[in-house]
């Protein structure tokens, strides 16, 4: 297996100007803090997390929208961590994204056509003269009629423009495909669909996923391996089987405890029970030490004064926290 | 009616007049909520379940059509209520948190005005309560918010909505909607924009709240897992129908109508057996609903009768109630 996708030490910090006299910056927004890992070809990865843990931000990086702070960024072991404006267009094609909300991701002055167009012809992938085709053949793939291509974005369903969205991922024969959020926006009917879909290209076209959410449960039954983010750092790293019998991060755990699940089977899952309580800081704030300090149950003064280190205490399963400083395999 | 219901609706149907026609959004919705019973009213995007609480406060935009239906609040019929009566049952009876709490706290007053407004308003209506003292009332707004496990309760007094953080804001909304005494609370999907840290939060402060105080609870949401959490029954709601009413346990373990069937199918599961294929279709046009069954377009087991006749809610098992034409030869 050889990883189509590798971080290290990636950051995004985002400077918030004090004064307006003096210009001065004197604090950063670190949205994506010193954040490692990697994909496997045709693997997919669950980065969750809640509200504000930076998730957006890692994609935005990864895929070229953002320019990193510091950190690498490989692409099938390529070096692509360049000002975003500079990466290569052969490697812009290769890594699409599919937005968190597909209400406002899709352009409403445009019919489908046009915006399927737009990729195809940046790309060259066709020529003019089977744009048509192609454009046919996208939205086969989704399964929406080929009359759709004179719609608007408007005018069909939330189900049906995340659809499109995946087809405008698809355009332009991607090998990694990130996603974020792509259901979170939609009805669990609509979700089922478009995930079975998702799963259907993914073995299809052999594709690798960086699948971002903060919905537990559906990474259960989709990623190949988890990895929780907690303010712009990754708490845990693990299988995903491995991830739900053996959670280690108290964080993690709040998290399994907190979802809600409609039977007994689940519940077993959810036995160890981590009452969450406290608020997450805000992103400018973020306390000394672990940023998990304010909520931590198990908390000890060094928790406010180190922040821990990332260490894999099995193969493949990664902790960040000083209860298992110790343990490393 | 049972004489022990806090609240019946009775049949309700609802129709929004629009430039293009009528939304025939409700279609006999009956609904009944015992004293210190917690429901839940369960289903998808524009089912109608806003439409349905709404009701019951008497609060319908102007465009709602009201074409059937009873809805009785402790045997008063709230539809067709005096003004005094419906103050009463507003500031007293039934309190609402409404879908969007943005849109629930004003922005330009801080959280101690809002609250007190609601106390003094509530107060008022308290016949024994003539002299109302300020002091009394900013220590009742203290106290609810203390009850809604807020920290430091004297500045989020001074605080303006936007200097909270999402949370802190559903537990400001939830501590306003229980200041005062009320016999029914409406939470019209209390934590949909919230983390699930935080959502377990809120569901455990509303369940602890309204047991204490010996309140009933109308808990809407699209999860079934949050109904399951906090409903000691649930309706399922389709396309402005209930569908299946039963006690929480009996639904998840025996469901029976084939939209809860699917829709619990659809639920990714913690223990990972892959996600169902959904349910085909869409919800069907409000302005031309179909005759019979609204769910028969995409039931797998659509037989011919259910495009014909509209099946009735009828109970197959003791406290299950379902509407569907499977089940008729079974119903009591
Ligand atoms: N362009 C920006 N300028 C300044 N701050 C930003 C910017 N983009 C994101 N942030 C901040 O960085 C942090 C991480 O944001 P991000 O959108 O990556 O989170 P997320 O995990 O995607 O959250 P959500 O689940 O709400 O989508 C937040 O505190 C956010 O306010
Ligand atoms: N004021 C209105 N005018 C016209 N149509 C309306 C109005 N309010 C609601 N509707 C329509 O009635 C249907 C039911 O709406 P309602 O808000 O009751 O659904 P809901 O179950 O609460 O949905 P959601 O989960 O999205 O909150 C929807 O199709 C909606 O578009
Ligand atoms: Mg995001
Ligand atoms: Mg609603």
């Amino acid at each position: 297996m050889s990883e189509i996708l590798t971080v290290k030490g990636l950051k995004k910090y985002f400077p918030i100007v004090s004064s307006t006299f003096s210009r001065r910056q004197v604090n950063y927004i670190k949205a994506v803090d010193n954040v490692s890992f990697f994909l496997n070809e045709g693997e997919i990865l669950g980065l969750v997390g809640e509200s504000g843990s930076g998730k957006s931000t890692t994609a935005y990086v990864i895929v070229g929208i953002y320019s990193p702070t510091a950190g690498d960024i490989l692409f099938k072991g390529r070096n692509i961590n360049v000002v975003a404006t500079k990466r290569p267009l052969e490697v812009k094609k290769e890594v699409a994204i599919v937005f968190q909300d597909p209400g406002t991701s899709l352009n409403p002055q445009h019919n489908i056509r046009e915006i399927l167009s737009v990729p195809l012809k940046v790309h060259k992938v066709v020529s003019k003269k089977h744009l048509n085709s192609k454009i046919e053949e996208l939205l086969d793939i989704v399964e929406l009629p080929k009359n759709y291509m004179y719609k608007q974005p408007r005018a069909i369903g939330g189900g049906e423009r995340q659809m499109v969205a995946i087809a405008r991922a698809l355009a332009t024969n991607p090998s990694l495909i990130v996603l974020d959020e792509p259901t979170s926006a939609l009805d669990v009917s609509v979700q089922a669909k478009i995930i079975n879909k998702l799963l259907d290209i993914q073995k299809e076209f052999q594709l690798s996923y960086l699948f971002i959410t903060h919905d537990l449960s559906l990474m259960r039954n989709v990623a190949t391996r988890i990895a929780i983010m907690y303010l712009g750092k990754i708490n845990e790293l693990a299988p995903a089987a491995e991830f739900f019998q053996n959670p280690l991060h108290p964080y993690t755990q709040m998290l399994i405890s907190s979802v809600p699940v409609v039977s007994k089977a689940e519940e077993s899952i959810k036995k160890k029970k981590i009452i969450s309580a406290g608020e997450i800081p805000s992103s400018v704030n973020i306390p000394p030490g672990c940023g998990f300090n304010t909520r931590c149950p198990f908390k000890k003064d060094l928790c406010f004064e180190v922040d821990p280190e990332m260490v894999e205490v099995m193969p493949g399963h990664y902790v960040r926290c000083h209860l298992y400083q110790g343990m490393r395999c | 009616m049972s004489e022990i219901n806090l609240l019946h609706i009775e049949n309700l149907s609802v129709s929004y007049r629009i430039y293009r026609g009528l939304l025939k959004v409700l279609d006999g919705v009956s609904l009944e909520v015992r004293p210190g019973e917690k429901v839940a009213l369960v289903g998808e995007t524009g089912c109608g379940k806003t439409t349905t609480v709404k009701s019951i406060l008497n609060i319908l935009p102007r465009q709602a059509i009201i074409h059937r239906g009873k809805v009785f609040f402790k045997g008063k019929d709230v539809l067709r209520a005096s003004d005094s009566d419906l103050n009463y049952l507003r500031r007293r009876g039934v309190s609402m948190i409404f879908q969007d709490p943005t849109a629930s706290l004003f922005p330009i007053f801080t959280v101690g005005d809002q609250i007190s407004t609601v106390i003094r308003a509530a107060l008022s209506e308290d016949a024994n309560n003539t002299q109302l003292k300020e002091s009394s009332l900013f220590e009742t707004a203290l106290k609810a918010l203390r009850a809604a496990s807020l920290p430091d309760p004297e500045r989020i007094l001074r605080s303006y909505p936007f200097q909270l953080s999402g949370g802190m804001r559903q537990r400001v909304c939830i501590a306003m909607a229980l200041a005062t005494p009320r016999e029914l609370l409406i939470a019209d999907e209390p934590t949909t924009n919230l983390d699930v840290t935080i959502q377990d939060q809120v569901l455990r402060l509303i369940s602890n709240m309204v047991a204490e105080k010996n309140i009933s609870l109308i808990l809407i949401t699209h999860s079934l897992g949050v109904a399951r959490e906090i409903a000691d029954r649930i309706y399922i709601m389709y396309a402005g129908s209930i569908i299946e009413m039963s006690q929480t346990d009996d639904l998840f373990e025996n469901p029976l109508h084939p939209y809860s069937r699917a829709l619990l199918n659809c639920v990714p599961k913690l223990t990972g057996e892959g996600i169902g294929q959904g349910v085909p279709g869409h919800l069907p046009d409000y302005l031309n609903p179909p005759l019979g069954c609204r769910f028969e377009p995409r039931c797998p087991k659509s037989m011919p009768i259910c495009k014909k006749i509209k099946p009735s809610l009828k109970e197959v098992a003791k406290g299950h109630f379902v509407s569907c034409f499977l089940y008729d030869s079974l119903g009591g």
